[in-house]
């Protein structure tokens, strides 16, 4: 199996840090956000399973798209097949309006998988960009 | 001379636990240094080195922001409500109270959804609460009287981080004088977080059984056997461990976050951990609570219920107020392209919603009040700069035990910056003598 080849299928699950905490106070566009949320917790053992080292970039794929994060240990392992991230747009990015009728997004242990990339990290306003190019817009 | 000056009793205005015990050291009108904060606290008092503040309104015009005066912004936001037809009011999370009533109060008027943010958050369990009822009590109840502390799906160290250290596990009560040796904390999790590691008992259970591990435990207090080994991966032998912890304790309480809320079953989950605490109340006293983000989350939810009589997805599309969350909220209303504008007050919905309304989002106009640059104003239409309610200004904010607390105001805000209230009745006031001015010139129905 190449280095490309090399997939895992976890359950992500979304919350708060410290760090994703402090970057929400005027810095949200900048790189402190960025550093503080496009960024994944894996377990030891699933980060070994990827031959993933510590800040590689990991693609992580959901029902709703992609995102490209650094991978980091979990200091809250073990917890094979389960994998963290901090609330914020990365996070976001892949998480569904979810399906229980009430009006509540999936925030929490969504189907996901996890691959190494050699691609880079969007910053946030690259995101928001993105999101400009949206279709069906409405003239002010 | 430099001018130094001590301001005490200061409430913090970043999450829900509303420490009122912080000090700040003023030195020539600017924050030299807060005291007893958390970093998260320290933070929003203080300000990123970097933050990036807003000062005077912007109005888009042809995709490039254009500084306008907070008169011509408000004009723009009343012409974009008054064309209109299915707007939402959101956010509300941060900021103080006057500025929720005078928030819902325009909503009525224009005909709008009103919503905050338990429907990304704890609307779970306010759902749940509402079926069943809940056993509370305040922080100082807890502080003074808890010797167990159960936090299931919640991870304060991180989110709260002085939850544990004010008015749980390490203060010294009028009944635990001695404080943490006096108390019992158990922390029930999917991953040994910071909160599992400061625990007593860490118990960790698999992901999406939540409701069958409470159910299970439920069915051990009221005296039934278990017939299978594990439960949730946790072993039988643990579950009654638990059980019998918790009948013993003289004052117990369960605190919940979106571990419990947001995982498969939601409101059903939060279902089985009231219920679970009503049972245990056959045995002693044990009381329950939602661990609130937002520093005035419950504020909201207590301002919208008693004006609508409901607490969050509220509609006055109809011009009365109608309830129903899964119609009604920000991430419903938006996943299905149904909004055509939005009112956005103290929150960064475009950060913090799911892909499908973050796009939806960029597709309308938008009208945000915030003090800082967020991924929301980038993408509106109206940029109102206001104040930071807490630090710059004053109001009343709710704890998470709805515990209403009097916000200080610090230093005063940046030249000219008026306040949410202010900004809203602003535009309130515009959008009256646009449409008074509109039905003017309409030309007279014929019969």
């Amino acid at each position: 199996m190449t280095h490309k080849d090399k997939s895992l299928k976890v359950l992500l699950t979304t919350g708060r840090t410290i760090e994703q905490g402090k970057s929400l106070v005027g810095t949200k566009l900048t790189t402190k956000a960025k550093q503080a949320t496009a960024v994944c917790f894996l377990d030891p053992e699933d980060m070994e399973k990827l031959q993933l080292e510590e800040e590689d970039n990991i693609k992580i794929t959901t029902s709703e798209g992609m995102i490209v994060v650094r991978a980091k240990k979990s200091n809250e392992a073990p917890h094979p097949g389960i994998a963290f991230m901090p609330l914020g747009i990365y996070a976001n990015w892949l998480i569904p309006p979810g399906d229980a009728g009430i009006g509540v997004p999936q925030y929490k242990e969504v189907e996901a998988t996890i691959a190494p990339t050699k691609e880079g990290i969007p910053s946030v306003v690259q995101l928001i960009n993105e999101l400009r190019k949206v279709k069906g817009k409405k003239d002010v | 001379m430099s001018k130094k000056k001590i301001i005490s009793d200061v409430v913090c205005p970043f999450c829900g636990s509303l420490c009122d015990d912080i000090e700040v050291i003023m030195e020539n009108d600017t924050i030299k240094e807060v005291k007893n904060a958390c970093q998260l606290g320290a933070t929003k008092i203080r300000g990123n080195r970097n933050s990036k503040r807003l000062t005077k309104p912007l109005i888009k015009i042809k995709e490039e922001f254009v500084e306008a005066t907070y008169d011509e912004a408000a004009e723009q936001a009343a012409k974009i409500l008054l064309e209109a037809e299915f707007p939402i009011f959101y956010g509300f999370g941060s900021t103080e109270a006057n500025a929720h009533r005078e928030s819902i109060k325009f909503a009525e008027e224009v005909g709008a959804i009103w919503d905050h943010c338990p429907s990304v958050c704890h609307g779970p369990s306010v759902l749940a609460i509402q079926e069943i009822g809940i056993a509370g009590c305040t922080l100082g109840e807890i502080r003074n009287r808890s010797d167990l502390i159960v936090y299931i799906g919640t991870n304060p160290m991180e989110a709260h981080p002085r939850h544990m250290s004010r008015y749980t596990t390490f203060p010294r009560g009028f009944f635990r004088e001695k404080g943490f040796q006096e108390r019992t904390v158990v922390v029930i999790d999917i991953r040994k977080t910071e909160t599992a590691k400061v625990a007593n008992h860490y118990i960790q259970i698999q992901p999406n059984r939540d409701f069958e591990f409470l159910s299970a435990l439920r069915a051990v207090v009221r005296g039934q056997t278990l017939k299978v080994e594990t439960v949730a991966g946790v072993p039988r032998e643990k579950i009654e461990e638990l059980a019998e912890l918790m009948k013993n304790a003289k004052h117990g309480v369960l605190f919940f976050g979106l571990g419990l809320a947001s995982t498969k079953g939601n409101h059903r989950n939060v279902d089985a951990a009231l219920s679970l605490v009503r049972d245990l109340n056959d045995y002693t006293k044990f009381y329950v609570q939602p661990m609130r983000g937002h520093f005035n989350v419950t504020g909201a939810q207590n301002v919208i219920t008693w004006i609508s009589g409901y607490p969050f997805a509220v509609s006055y599309l109809k011009g009365y107020p109608q309830y129903n969350p899964g119609e009604f909220s920000l991430t419903g209303v938006m996943s299905r392209q149904e909004a055509d504008a939005a009112v956005i007050v103290a929150s960064d919905p475009v950060g913090n919603s799911p892909k499908q309304v973050m796009e939806h989002f960029a597709r309308i106009p938008l009208i945000v009040l915030d003090p800082y640059e967020t991924p929301t104003t980038q993408l509106a239409s109206v940029v109102f700069p206001v104040t930071i309610s807490g630090v710059e200004s004053d109001g009343t904010a709710y704890r998470m035990d709805h515990v209403p607390i009097r916000l200080r105001k610090i230093k005063k805000g940046p030249k000219g910056v008026l306040t949410d209230y202010a900004v809203l009745k602003k535009i309130a006031q515009k959008y009256r003598k646009l449409k008074k001015e509109n039905r003017k010139k309409a030309p007279k129905k014929e019969w």
